[in-house]
């Protein structure tokens, strides 16, 4: 079989290579594609929010969404909750956005409890050291 | 992915900003030099690869003729693909009109002007060499340039002399229409840890006017919480959005001295950090060299740290200007990165409790520059008669 004849393919490829920009969905690709499928998301058709990009057409994507959207000045893809698994799109709802972003708060909360403090004195004491040895 | 690539256009520079970390004198890129480096970006670029071209100096827009023309190169070489190429121009703000308006709205060129604040913090350390305030220039080339630009970037400064200024800084460019604010600490300066002491609340204030302004419908793109709200959603920074110094990202002297990155020029004749020139070809770079990673050593103060994956301690030339190694971070700004990635936290909770999803976009999106979906609505824009300035001006 042309591998490139595989639509699925052709696009995971495409994925790859950097569109959209992040490299988030590749690496927790694991976490995404569980998440996916404990939620029995189903792909959506991401043609027409390519289409309104371009013509600029909020209104009609206000209609798709399942979350109000968010205008500019904030620089990405489509303005509405979404995950990316494999080239696909998959669009959450309120439960499924809280859901999936929920976790990131909680483990950034413990996270800050252990943040680590560089020191005035002790980047001193090293310039002065370093002063010493000059 | 994007390359980043930043071409100093001149040495020269009508102010003498204080804090500036180029070395000012005469100076120009000479058009051999600017042909070898757009060829060469082109070379080491695969077809449709993102790329960023950003033109710096010295003052850039001194050389507006110069800049043209390397804007006709890029355009018309066999590589270019519009979709894939953002092009910006870093200006201090003194030297607008119209025609240079005109040009860079025309060939979709993102404009960023560097702004500290109201006259009295911008007057404080922004000056031309004969000691006059530069203020009223730049204000007036922002007021022309959001009326007739599609987007308008401002980048501030702040040193331990404003610092309590910063929440009114970002206040007054917010009155002033914009929209897309960057600040930035002069990492050159003396911080204490009382300047540190106080990050928090200052943080925390703009915060506040940033959770009002979300709450107003009129959402503004604020660097230290939008970048850190897309951070903490994604568990960290991701590898393409860390430093890359020396390797995607590059910066050409007038003369086409090679540097890691555009903060590291000096002088732009040579230098510790200079790694080659372009008339030798742009080899790859000496990766190695630059290992911008502190917490990558075990006794590293940063290896135990809770938040280092969302920590910028990555940033090489921070790292260096601050305490002179690529690799070691400087306490103000560990300081500052804690403080800023707790206001994110706080300002994320407070919008999505009341609005739930408002800030998915950041999961998907980057806090810099264009997406490439943004380009192609900004061209769709430009092509619309009597639309002038961004949605929400």
């Amino acid at each position: 079989m042309n591998v490139l004849a595989s639509q699925d393919l052709l696009n995971r490829i495409i994925w790859i290579r950097g569109i959209p920009p992040v490299d988030f969905w590749i690496r927790r690709e694991g976490m995404i594609g569980e998440f996916v499928q404990k939620n029995k998301l189903k792909p959506i058709d991401t043609a027409p929010f390519e289409i309104e990009a371009i013509a600029g057409a909020v209104e009609a994507r206000e209609e798709k969404a399942a979350l109000p959207l968010r205008r500019p000045p904030f620089p990405g893809g489509m303005r509405s909750p979404h995950l990316h698994f494999r080239g696909a799109v998959y669009a959450l709802n309120e439960q499924q956005w809280r859901a999936f972003s929920g976790g990131v708060v909680k483990d950034l909360n413990e996270r800050l409890a252990k943040a680590s403090v560089l020191s005035f004195d002790q980047m001193r004491d090293v310039a002065e050291g370093i002063d010493k040895f000059a | 992915m994007a390359r980043k690539y930043t071409l100093c256009l001149t040495h020269q520079c009508n102010l003498r900003c204080a804090y500036c970390y180029i070395d000012k004198r005469a100076g120009r890129m000479p058009i051999e030099v600017a042909e070898r480096i757009v060829e060469s970006i082109f070379a080491s670029s695969a077809s449709g690869e993102e790329i960023d071209i950003g033109f710096f100096g010295g003052e850039p827009l001194l050389e507006f003729n110069l800049l043209t023309k390397i804007v006709d190169l890029i355009e018309s070489h066999p590589g270019y693909e519009r979709s894939a190429v953002t092009l910006s121009v870093v200006t201090n703000g003194t030297i607008f009109s119209d025609d240079i308006a005109d040009f860079l709205r025309e060939h979709g060129i993102v404009l960023c002007v560097s702004c500290d604040g109201p006259p009295q913090v911008q007057d404080r350390f922004r000056k031309y060499r004969n000691g006059r305030a530069s203020s009223a220039k730049a204000l007036k080339t922002i007021g022309i340039a959001l009326k007739r630009l599609p987007l308008v970037m401002v980048n501030s400064v702040y040193r331990p002399e404003t610092l309590d200024d910063l929440p009114g800084s970002v206040a007054f460019l917010s009155a002033l229409g914009v929209r897309q604010i960057y600040l930035n600490p002069d990492v050159t300066a003396p911080w204490r840890a009382e300047d540190a002491a106080k990050l928090p609340g200052i943080y925390g204030s703009i915060g506040d006017a940033y959770v009002r302004a979300h709450l107003e419908d009129d959402p503004h793109f604020v660097s230290i919480l939008d970048s850190k709200i897309a951070v903490l959603l994604r568990g960290g920074y991701q590898r393409s959005e860390r430093c890359q110094m020396g390797s995607r990202e590059i910066a050409f002297s007038a003369e086409g001295a090679i540097y890691p990155c555009e903060r590291l020029i000096g002088d732009g004749r040579g230098g510790p950090h200079c790694v080659g020139n372009i008339r030798d070809g742009l080899a790859p770079q000496q990766e190695g060299r630059f290992c911008t990673d502190p917490a990558a050593g075990a006794t590293s103060p940063c290896s135990g740290c809770g938040i280092r994956e969302y920590c910028m301690n990555w940033c090489g030339c921070s790292n260096f200007l601050s305490t002179g190694r690529y690799d070691r971070m400087s306490p103000f700004l560990c300081a500052s990165e804690r403080a800023a990635v707790t206001t994110a936290l706080r300002v994320y909770e407070r919008l999505e409790s009341i609005r739930p999803g408002i800030f998915s976009d950041h999961l998907a999106g980057k806090p810099s520059l264009l997406s490439r979906v943004e380009r192609r609505e900004r061209r769709s824009h430009e092509e619309t008669p009597g639309f002038n300035a961004c949605p929400g001006h």
